[in-house]
This record gives C-alpha cells, structure tokens and sequence, in this order.
C-alpha cells in the first residue's frame, strides 16, 4: 500500500502527490427539499474534513433533476455561503459522483485548489414523484431513433440484459440474487431507504416492467444529498485516491458497439494501472447498480468475475459483509436509495467509510483497497476510483 | 428491407402517458442486412417465433400526418 496516494496525469510521466479527506455519511431523506440536504451534508463534510468553510477553495456541484438550473453549482455556492476560487457543475449521469471526485483530485494535484468540495443532491422522490421522475429520465432517449418507441430507461436496460442473458447463460434468479443481496446489505446501514428483507421468489413475482427487468430490479427513486471534500491537507484516517479513470463509448444504446461488453473496461483499466494494483488485488468494492444486470455486467466487464460466474456466486452471498468479494455495503441504489447524482456520491461515501473503519455492523475486516465505479446513461459513460487508507 | 433480432424488451411499464395505451410493446433492436443497426417496435407482440436471431421484415406505419415509423415484424427465412 502507498502511503501517499499518487494520481498521475496524461502522460503518466508527472506524477503528484495527495490526500482526500472523506467527509460525512450522506442520508437518505423524505422531508427536505431544495439544497437543505446538500447544505447539511457539505458543512459535515468540511467538519469532517477539519476545515473551516472559508478555506474551502474549489466546488464541484452536481446536476438535478429537482432544482435544473444552468448554474447549479454558483447557486449553492449562494445558499451555503461559500466563495471558491473554481466552481462549477458537472453533468454525467450516473458517473457524476466518481467524476467529480476525478475531477476534484486534478484540482488539488495541479495546484490549482487545496480543498475541493464535491457535492450532490436531488430530492427525486418528494420533488417529482415516480411518475415524473420515470418521464424525467425517459427523455435521455434518442429523440429520433429512440423515443419515438417508447423506450423507457428499464426497456433500453433490459436490451441489454436479454442480449448479455443470452449470450453469458444469466438467469433472471441471477438478477434477482442481486436486488436480494443489496438488500440484505442495507439492513446493515441505518439511513438505507429500504431495509425489509426480500426473497428471489419476491423479485421474481414482482410487476414486470420492461422483460426481463421487474420492478425489483430497478433502482429506487429517492431523496438525498451526499458531500465530501478532495484536499491537499492532512488529517488522521484520511482516504486516499490512488488512480481514476474513465471510458465513453457511447450515449444512446441505439448506437453502442455492443451489448455484452461496455467501456467500464477500459475506465478500470486505467485506473488500476495508475493505481498500480489489479482487479486481484480489491478489498471491497463501491459499483453502479441502477439496475440488477448494471452490476451483474460491470462486476463482469471489470474482471472480478468470469462472464457468467457472478450470478451463481451472488447466490452464494458473494457480495455480502462477510462474503468472498464485498460490495455495495450500504445496499446500493438498489436499497440504500438513488437520488440522482447523490447515489454515485453515496458509493464514494461507503467507500471512504469501509477504508476508515466507520462503517459499524456492515465494517468489512482488512477493507484497505477499494474500487468504486460510475456509470451514466446506458452503460454508456464510466468513471472508475481506486481508494486506499492513508 | 430485412434484418435480424439483436436484442429485444417487452414494455410493460410505458415512460410516458403518450404510450399508456399501447402497453405491452416490443422495443428491440434491429441488425439490418444492410449493416446498420436500428430501433423499433417489433409486432404483433405475440408472435411465437419472436427471439433473438429472429429474422425480420421493415415496414413503414403512418403514427400522424407528420410522423411515419419504421416498424418490424417476424417472417418466416423462406418468406418473401
């Protein structure tokens, strides 16, 4: 384990030292609205941090659907008080949080800042309810090649997993294994928005949405708000970022070169190489799971299981506290919630809980390597982290 | 105009109440012979050949005065 986390830069020939600072666990919320919950959850993050606000510098502020304004991030800057020498907001669907994070990294390694604010919120549930927030999302579609269709983002999701079923031997008990993991994984967390147990056979009876995806393996759609800061500073029990990276390969599935294999490949690729450590080598790890075949494919694409094998290993409580390969610890979208952007931020939040040792009754033993992943649109943007203590 | 089933969903949740009324409906994604891929609605939706690898014939449906759409539908290898 490096000491010091490193990220390197392009060339990998200029290679900077630093440390992020985890911050504060974000809570899934039902009452607030607006940017009450991302205003908590960033004065806990520089609490955590142990900074005062006026030496937070840099701002990297999500997109939302709830509060869709052209400057985001200049308006939270308004609400909360803050005056940063950068701010801006980024805009990646489900790889919002670990891009941002990318992003703050380059921030404080260029020297451009020395304490970076990432933060995310989107109250999804009371702000636009499961109708407006399905018609919400919908529109991400082609608007000539895809909606004129129908096409939902369950349907564009379930493409793939017919395809990715067909091809690798998955079953829908294989998907189903996962929503039941993520579950029982949030049982483990206080704030999860999910908690009761489900079987296989509940997921499996559950409305069908869009085939092969019913409705239980379809993320939640949740309020939320989750906040943490990227620095240059010190403090004990730090967490570092030891390598980031990205791969796009698409944005509408009309037009993605496959259906089985997805740029999360490469974005890992590049992360692991600058962290300098192989998928073997991952402690836990922190993925995308907006749907069950989402995780199931990246748990795949990424090499931490043969094609085909994740499914009978989830059975097998694979993903589990105590099982061969934790991840998602907190019960993911899937369970945990999924605010929006804030659900990526809350894979970066557990990760940093896992490595520091906070996370209580889910506290995964020997947890010094972890990996969290992003993804946007249909499998179509990704963003990789590798994390270590400091 | 021929192609072959890629992959396929059938919609039983519609994304928007423009399509409410339509449900359930294949979306699926063509490879057509030409070598381009395309989206469409594949019908009629209880085709019992309908599967991935199924091959299909394009059709064009008038939606609106503005608006036609390719559609598919199953054929049988020796149909023409």
């Amino acid at each position: 384990m490096n000491k010091h986390s490193i990220i390197a830069d392009k060339d990998n020939s200029n290679l900077h030292k630093l440390r992020a600072h985890r911050i504060f666990i974000g809570q899934h919320s039902d009452h607030n609205r607006g940017f009450r919950d991302e205003s908590r959850e960033t004065f806990g993050a520089i609490r955590d941090a142990e900074l005062d606000a006026r030496e937070i510098d840099g701002v990297i502020c999500a997109y939302s659907l709830t509060e869709p304004h052209l400057m985001l991030a200049s308006w939270f800057c308004e609400y909360a008080g803050l005056s940063p020498k950068i701010c801006y907001a980024v805009q990646a669907g489900g790889a919002t949080g670990a891009t941002m994070i990318m992003q703050a990294a380059s921030l404080v390694a260029t020297g451009s800042c020395r304490h970076v604010l990432v933060v995310a919120g989107d109250n999804r549930l009371t702000g636009l309810s499961r109708d407006g927030a399905i018609a919400a999302l919908s529109k991400v579609g082609h608007p000539q090649f895809e909606r004129p269709y129908g096409l939902s983002i369950p349907a564009a999701y379930g493409l793939v997993a017919n395809r990715y079923m067909r091809e690798f031997g998955v079953s829908e008990d294989h998907l189903a294994a996962v929503a039941v993991a993520m579950r029982a994984n949030a049982a483990n967390h206080p704030g999860a928005h999910m908690s009761e147990p489900i079987t296989i056979r509940d997921v499996t009876e559950s409305p069908m949405i869009a085939t092969p995806l019913r409705r239980l393996d379809c993320s939640l759609i949740s309020d939320g708000g989750g906040a943490l800061v990227v620095s240059a500073g010190h403090r004990d029990n730090a967490v570092e970022i030891l390598g980031a990276g990205q791969g796009h390969s698409h944005e509408h599935i009309v037009a993605a070169p496959s259906l089985v294999d997805f740029a999360c490949r490469q974005s890992s690729a590049r992360a692991f190489e600058a962290a300098g450590v192989t998928a073997d080598d991952i402690d836990i790890a922190q993925i995308y799971d907006s749907f069950t075949i989402t995780l199931l494919v990246e748990l795949e694409s990424i090499g931490f299981f043969e094609p085909g094998a994740a499914g009978p290993a989830i059975m097998k409580g694979a993903l589990q506290t105590d099982g061969s390969f934790p991840c998602n610890t907190h019960g993911g979208l899937l369970s945990h919630g999924h605010p929006g952007a804030a659900g990526g931020i809350f894979h970066v939040i557990e990760a940093v809980s896992q490595l520091r040792r906070d996370a209580g009754s889910r506290q995964v033993e020997n947890a010094d390597l972890a990996f969290v992943h992003g993804d946007g649109g249909i499998l179509s943007a990704h963003c990789s982290l590798v994390l270590g203590r400091g | 105009m021929r192609g072959t089933v890629h992959s396929f969903s059938l919609v039983h949740r519609a994304p928007t109440k423009a399509f409410v009324a339509d449900v359930p409906y294949y979306v699926g994604l063509i490879d057509m012979d030409e070598g381009f891929r395309i989206m469409t609605n594949v019908q009629p939706i209880n085709e019992r050949k309908f599967e991935i690898g199924a091959p299909v014939q394009i059709f064009f449906e008038k939606r609106d005065n503005a608006t036609v759409l390719p559609q598919a539908r199953i054929v049988t290898k020796t149909e023409n």
